[in-house]
């Protein structure tokens, strides 16, 4: 008998079999792939902690004898501010005792005092320095609001600086008054606009995308590898069903381990992309991002299963025992690829690890598949 | 008497499968390493990633004024944005900035043609304060450059420049005392690496109850059981499972106890024992084949393995 024949007869008999058990094996993929898809879904929720920092109090003083139009402008613009509402809760107070006051009960965290002729200052460029009074110098709330307001007077500085230029450019220039005017009040607007209108300049991005993809296709990815990958379960005891008739008729014919090893990866390989492709394509028009090319990425996926899948058969003595080892290692790698856990979380050891072995790639092929993008 | 001595049968041969006493060693192993593990001491440092397309001079500029400038967030400058996503991702760093090229010049043009990509975790708490701190530094650097572009006249932008810097350097500018006790320090915490020891033990005592009721299968499969009762069949299915169960109970609660976990852990591993005994009893009376628990045996750990993850992440 040619070894070609054998192999033949093998692979036709381990198909006829896998054919008979396909739609179980499609049925049972289908309902795995629906419990890992919520399972996956639920934990790209929940993998990275939400945290929350509770928004801390700020007393601001601002004399009586200022303008109060500026006191009003000036405490609607910090209120307004989106630093100042997403970390503290601004108190106007009346008195500095009353600031004083709000300190010692705890109620604030920091107190700013504006000293009087202070917006007079602004203009005349002969400011008095802002007195602030903090509850706990060492408090990481007082150091985060004197980073904002640090921030604010920097802001303020430079807007002083440019008019201080302005000015003295247009007395060299011999501007008239009128044109000075105009110059500074253009010069402020355009302070303004970076000092207040900051977020057009900011897009504020998740960073927990892995790689190309959100975080909830790279678990619709690995849902769809690990329920195909379970395949497996029902296919090893079938290469063992197959092998056990035929072994001794394998025996008298002095068949090689490599030609089992050779039939069962082919069977494994067209089982699994038997279940890739059409699984592949529904999830492509249901995420509408249909793309036929891509689908040659589940080829070497199919591989690498079917080659895992023959190896693990041909080394167990029982199929309890290669089923268990074809969990153990399928796990593995999808843990050491970042399925588990993102590979940021992983620890160092096991990301040196996934650049070594398949477990990243299959996800990534798989997420490329059904997503798109490369 | 007869009773107690099929109980010591039954653990007899329990102890006698390989799988069974792998996994109680590993449940032994990891307790083992959990004690042998070094404290590990966690910095609260506040870092902030920064990489940004625009020439060196710039961002050396801009990382230096930051790192004078702000006593509470270090700021430090990464060679690609990949490892800034990265040091966000594991939590090194509170956030992350991406300064595109030319984002300079669009900023001080006013155009936002560009934007600084900010890459935060649902974690980040204080990504707001640290962009106002990033872009007032940037607006100090750029801000001769936010004039000349803004005024758009020849003749007054090189006498700008000068004198802007100039303001810098006298005492017109706001200032503030400080009332921060210079940089921060943040505290140093220890803490324990996290073993997912309770997690394991879940899934042991799934899979012990399991490996009971393929005893008792492969037991009725072969007959042993034919001259028995009815009675005394369901005393062998209980004392399988219990079998099976109670060493991993007596070993757990040991592990729990020497890694300092919570004393409602034991008693819900107690509860989970004292559960999957009679579940396992009538799993082994409702299935015909041993070959069909094998079938569904790593569906079930898988099952388990995603639950006990869930119910991880959900804590």
């Amino acid at each position: 008998m040619s070894t070609l024949f054998l192999l033949k007869s093998l692979t036709v008999a381990n198909g006829k079999r896998l054919l008979k058990q396909f739609p179980a094996i499609a049925a049972v993929t289908v309902l795995l792939l629906v419990f890992l898809f919520f399972s996956g879904s639920f934990i790209a929720d929940h993998i990275y902690k939400e945290k929350s920092r509770e928004p801390f109090g700020v007393a601001v003083y601002i004399p009586e004898t200022e303008d109060l139009g500026y006191n009003e402008l000036i405490m609607t613009m910090l209120q307004n501010t989106g630093t100042v509402k997403e970390t503290m809760k601004l108190y106007q107070v009346s008195s500095l005792e009353e600031g004083n006051r709000m300190l010692s009960e705890k109620q604030v965290s920091y107190f700013i005092m504006i000293p009087e002729g202070f917006f007079h200052g602004l203009v005349s460029n002969e400011l008095p320095p802002i007195e602030v009074a903090v509850q706990d110098k060492t408090s990481v709330l007082s150091y985060i609001a004197n980073e904002v307001f640090m921030s604010y007077a920097r802001y303020l500085s430079v807007d002083l600086a440019a008019s201080y230029a302005v000015n003295e450019g247009a007395k060299i220039l011999s501007l008239s008054d009128d044109e000075r005017h105009s110059l500074l009040n253009t010069t402020d607007y355009a302070y303004l606009d970076r000092a207040l209108a900051k977020d057009s300049y900011l897009e504020v991005l998740p960073a927990t995308s892995e790689g190309a993809f959100s975080l909830k296709q790279h678990y619709t990815g690995v849902a769809f590898l690990l329920a195909v990958a379970c395949a497996g379960f029902f296919l090893i005891p079938l290469l063992f069903a197959v092998r056990g008739g035929v072994s001794k008729k394998l025996a008298v014919s002095g068949v090689k381990r490599g030609l089992i090893f050779c039939s069962d990866s082919m069977v494994s390989f067209f089982a699994y992309l038997l279940l890739l492709l059409p699984g592949c394509l529904v999830i492509q028009i249901i995420s509408r991002s249909f793309s036929i090319p891509k689908l040659a990425l589940l080829l070497p996926t199919a591989l690498i299963l079917a080659v895992l899948t023959a190896v693990v058969t041909g080394i167990s003595g029982s199929p309890f025992s290669a089923g268990l080892l074809y969990f153990v290692l399928i796990m593995l790698l999808l843990y050491i690829g970042g399925g588990v856990f993102p590979l940021a979380l992983l620890p160092k050891a096991v990301t040196f690890l996934s650049g070594y072995l398949p477990g990243e790639a299959l996800i990534r092929w798989c997420c490329t598949a059904l997503f798109g993008g490369l | 008497m007869q009773q107690k001595n099929r109980f010591l049968v039954c653990i007899k041969r329990i102890f006698s499968m390989q799988l069974y006493l792998i996994m109680l060693l590993l449940l032994c192993a990891l307790t083992v390493t959990y004690h042998l593990l070094p404290t590990k001491q966690q910095e609260t440092e506040i870092r902030v990633a920064l990489f940004s397309e625009e020439d060196s001079r710039f961002n050396e500029n801009l990382i230096s004024s930051l790192q004078e400038g702000s006593p509470l967030f270090k700021f430090y400058a990464v060679s690609d944005k990949d490892t800034m996503v990265q040091d966000v991702k594991s939590g090194y760093a509170e956030c992350g900035f991406f300064i595109p090229q030319g984002f300079v010049s669009s900023y001080a043009a006013g155009t936002h043609d560009l934007v600084i990509s900010e890459y935060v975790l649902p974690a980040t708490t204080l990504q707001a304060s640290v962009s106002e701190v990033l872009f007032s530094h940037l607006l100090k650097l750029s801000g001769a450059q936010v004039l000349s572009e803004t005024l758009n006249n020849r003749e007054l932008t090189d006498l700008i420049r000068t004198y802007y810097d100039e303001a810098f350097s006298t005492d017109n500018a706001v200032s503030v005392t400080e009332v921060v006790a210079g940089p921060y320090h943040a505290p140093v915490t220890s803490k324990k690496v996290n073993l997912p020891i309770f997690e394991f033990l879940c899934l042991i005592l799934v899979l012990s109850s399991l490996l009971s009721v393929l005893i008792v299968l492969r037991d009725e499969e072969s007959g042993k059981y034919v001259s028995l009762s009815t009675k005394d069949k369901t005393f062998m299915r209980l004392f399988f499972a219990s079998a099976a169960l109670l060493p991993v109970l007596i070993l757990g609660s040991l592990s729990l106890l020497i890694t300092g976990a919570p004393v409602i852990q034991i008693l819900l591993l107690l509860l989970i024992t004292v559960g999957l005994i009679p579940c396992a009893a009538v799993l082994s009376l409702g299935m015909k084949k041993s070959t069909s628990l094998l079938k569904v045996l790593p569906f079930v750990v898988l099952f388990t393995l995603i639950l006990l993850l869930i119910l991880s992440l959900s804590r």
